[in-house]
């Protein structure tokens, strides 16, 4: 222990000089810039390019001119009105009976004329709703209209035949049978797009954070020995505790680009929401495309922490490997090789988590979440799912803190040698043989 | 406190890159370590530093493993490097808090520092141009506050390393050995590269830091620099420890057998007569070698006999260039 302590003694050194340097340079300001700048513009854009697919927090239809002529149901402006107080999507837009407008009225551009008529040949309910010329309101708005005044002339239906709710609610009720039902079949279909893109968002986000980190560690430390500095360096530093300062340098620069970009959609979305209707979070998940049940995600407190964890160890992880491989080499030259087969091993764990996730089984969740490397990409969200308990979690963790810790293990032992090395990019072959002489010997 | 090498050896394979190298400084001075290109020198210091893993021996300082954390070592690096990208000053604050020099005592070295090695202009650069744009505006007169807004320029940038001559650069990197005022000094080859005058200005800080009581440690091809300030050395040649110990006791067994004699006419028979061996004549201006001060008084005898007028009679113990040529032989041709 007291040997690992002298180690790292003046990690703190390298870590704030690191992270200066990082802050300090011109390209690292200007990607952060235009990153943070994406997820501002993310909020506004978004909503104003799909505002087919957005959920408005108020209908812009102004006032609502409503006949219903049909006897013995009896649906008023007044009924209206009252179930639009109920829902707030509703609550600001005007319901009247027709004849309130007297006839002389001409509708404006956010109002419409509704009727209901009985087909007796047809033995059909004719919904019609009609807008003036120049009508503001587009498609979406009218039918989300019709679906309301539908769903509310059926209830007064109901309520004429003096039927309760409970009693709607009891007839109504669906059967559950052998055979998959189709509310079960809607629900499995819910679970599995909230699934799939959960892990879609948390697996771009593991990748987002290792694949920046990959980059700034093998560019600092590969920067490092092509400037010949290591010798200065090593007289004053140990060779442990100048890689374990840029790791965490670089982990903070990134969780400061991943927060400020996070910081800014949200932002954004406080500001926009003051000028524009904005979709809620899981619309805005699941884009229109996918139906993102809000239900489903239960971003509880152990699933935060479940993140957090998953997201430090898959940080280690790539992070120790960056810093193995970069140090294997000896000029800029060899900055994209060593960044390579990391980012490919980044690559592989999100496609085959993606993959694991398709496929919706639960052997597949239980194999995905132990399998160190695969697990920091699908462990946390297999158990916000509930597709594994805490125990597999606790055990995927376990697993990955075992392989940082024999990479952190390995890298001590050939650490030293590696900053020495000058000429060809060190293989993998190379390395274990360093780290056989290392332990042979006992010394540095 | 003392520096002691004991057996120092190192293998890379079946190739000894390294053999039992041994050395003391029980005092203060500088130790010279000697050799051709790839005979094991900075190899040996890279052991003593700890970078490279030893075959077998020990450093110890003061009794005690060489360690930063036992000793303060301060270390010019054969391979010169600084960040390209990053501020000096940056560079130069990281190097000293690496060391346990705070922030505030490391800005005034640096200052000490940048006065002696000439290099304040690039790393304090608004400080000379705050100078140079308060002069003109003094010399206006009244005018002069205006023009000395005018003049006002905008802060400048902070130097980058790569924005320095290669000279430049490594009077930066020495000030980093410097910088945390060490007890052991390793100078890897500390001169090659620079011009005489900036030569001239390192001399001086080494000969400052060997008053200080500093323990150095050089390793270079100037033999003349190595004459100068060591006292003691060890020439290696492949890999192998060929000649060690105090320079002065060395030169002494040799004998006094360089003769440069200066007359006003041509000597060569009487430099034939007394069996002396002739290097080189130049204008009457000799350089011979002697078996010792017998024949260099027997031929000095019959010069005066003949009443030959001696401008210059000068014998001398042979040159540590001459010794290192002669130790290693062939392989010399490589040193500077």
């Amino acid at each position: 222990m007291k040997q690992y302590k002298e180690q790292l003694t003046g990690t703190g050194m390298v870590y704030r000089f690191t992270l200066t340097q990082f802050l300090k340079n011109k390209a690292n300001i200007i990607s952060l810039v235009i990153m943070i700048l994406f997820s501002i513009a993310a909020v506004p854009v978004s909503s104003l390019i799909g505002g087919e697919g957005s959920v408005r927090l108020h209908s812009t239809v102004e006032n609502v001119y409503f006949d219903s002529c049909i006897e013995p149901y009896s649906l008023t402006g007044a009924d209206l009105k009252n179930a639009a107080d109920e829902n707030p999507y509703w609550s600001e837009t005007a319901f009247h009976s027709m004849d309130e407008l007297n006839g002389a009225a001409v509708p404006g551009a956010n109002d419409v004329f509704a009727s209901i008529l009985f087909d007796a040949e047809t033995g059909v309910y004719q919904l019609s709703v009609t807008a003036a010329e120049d009508t503001a309101l587009n498609d979406e708005e009218i039918s989300s209209l019709s679906s309301f005044l539908a769903e509310q002339f059926d209830q007064a239906r109901y309520r004429t035949l003096q039927i309760s709710n409970e009693q709607l609610e009891f007839v109504m009720a669906s059967w559950e049978s052998g055979t998959q039902s189709y509310d079960s079949y809607l629900e499995d279909e819910d679970r599995w797009d909230t699934q799939y893109i959960v892990q879609l968002i948390y697996s771009i986000v593991v990748m987002m954070v290792s694949v920046l980190s990959v980059s700034y560690i093998v560019r600092t430390v590969i920067e490092e020995k092509a400037s010949k500095l290591i010798e200065l360096l090593m007289v004053s530093v140990k060779p442990l505790a100048l890689i374990v300062g840029k790791i965490l340098a670089a982990m903070t620069y990134v969780l400061m680009t991943m927060g400020g970009m996070i910081l800014g959609y949200f932002l954004s979305r406080a500001v926009c929401g003051r000028f524009m209707t904005l979709a809620p979070l899981s619309d805005m998940i699941g884009g229109g495309q996918f139906n993102v049940s809000g239900g489903l995600l239960n971003f509880s407190v152990i699933f935060i922490i479940a993140v957090v964890i998953s997201l430090l160890l898959a940080f280690l992880t790539f992070a120790i490997i960056a810093g193995l491989s970069a140090t294997g080499c000896s000029s800029t030259e060899d900055t994209e090789s060593a960044t390579m087969g990391v980012t490919l091993l980044i690559m592989a764990g999100y496609i085959i988590s993606m993959a694991a996730t398709t496929s919706g089984s639960g052997t597949m969740a239980v194999i995905t979440s132990i399998i160190p490397i695969l697990s920091v990409f699908c462990a946390p969200i297999h158990f916000m799912m509930g597709n594994i308990g805490v125990g597999i979690l606790i055990l995927s963790w376990v697993l990955q803190a075992i392989v940082v810790i024999l990479l952190a293990v390995f890298c001590a032992k050939v650490y030293t040698s590696l900053l020495m090395h000058r000429g060809n990019r060190v293989k993998l072959k190379d390395m274990l043989s360093m780290a056989k002489t290392s332990s042979a010997k006992g010394v540095r | 406190m003392s520096l002691e090498v004991k057996n120092l050896s190192k293998k890379y394979g079946e190739k000894t890159v390294l053999e039992s190298l041994s050395f003391t400084m029980d005092k203060p001075g500088v130790y010279a370590l000697l050799g051709t290109n790839g005979a094991g020198k900075t190899t040996s210091i890279r052991m003593m530093l700890g970078m490279l893993s030893k075959n077998s021996g020990e450093v110890l300082w003061n009794g005690k493993p060489l360690d930063t954390a036992t000793c303060n070592v301060g270390y010019l690096a054969e391979e010169r490097g600084l960040y390209p990208k990053y501020a000096l000053m940056d560079q130069l604050i990281y190097f000293a808090g690496l060391r346990g020099v705070s922030k505030t005592e490391a800005k005034k070295r640096i200052k000490h520092w940048a006065a002696r090695l000439e290099v304040e202009e690039y790393l304090y650069p608004n400080a000379s141009s705050d100078t140079s744009s308060a002069a003109p505006a003094q010399k206006t007169g009244f005018g002069g506050a205006r023009s000395g807004a005018a003049v006002r320029k905008k802060k400048s940038k902070p130097r980058l390393a790569d924005q320095l001559s290669k000279g430049n650069q490594q009077k930066i990197q020495f000030m980093t050995a410097l910088i945390s005022n060490p007890e052991l000094l390793i100078l890897d080859e500390p001169l090659s590269g620079l011009d005489p005058v900036n030569t001239d200005l390192f001399k001086n800080i080494i000969r400052e830091e060997i008053a200080a009581g500093k323990y150095l440690i050089m390793s270079s091809h100037q033999m003349a620099t190595v004459e100068e300030f060591c006292t003691d050395i060890t020439i290696l040649d492949h890999a192998k420890v060929v000649l060690q110990g105090n320079l002065n006791e060395i030169k002494k067994s040799y004998g006094r057998v360089n003769l440069a004699l200066k007359v006003e006419q041509d000597i060569t028979p009487y430099i034939t007569r007394a069996g002396v061996t002739l290097l080189t004549e130049k204008e009457h201006e000799y350089q011979l070698k002697v078996s010792g001060e017998a024949q260099a008084n027997e031929l000095l005898s019959m010069l005066i006999a003949d009443h030959i007028p001696v401008i210059t009679f000068d014998l001398r113990e042979p040159s540590l260039h001459e010794i290192f040529v002669e130790k290693v032989g062939g392989d010399a041709h490589e040193t500077v």
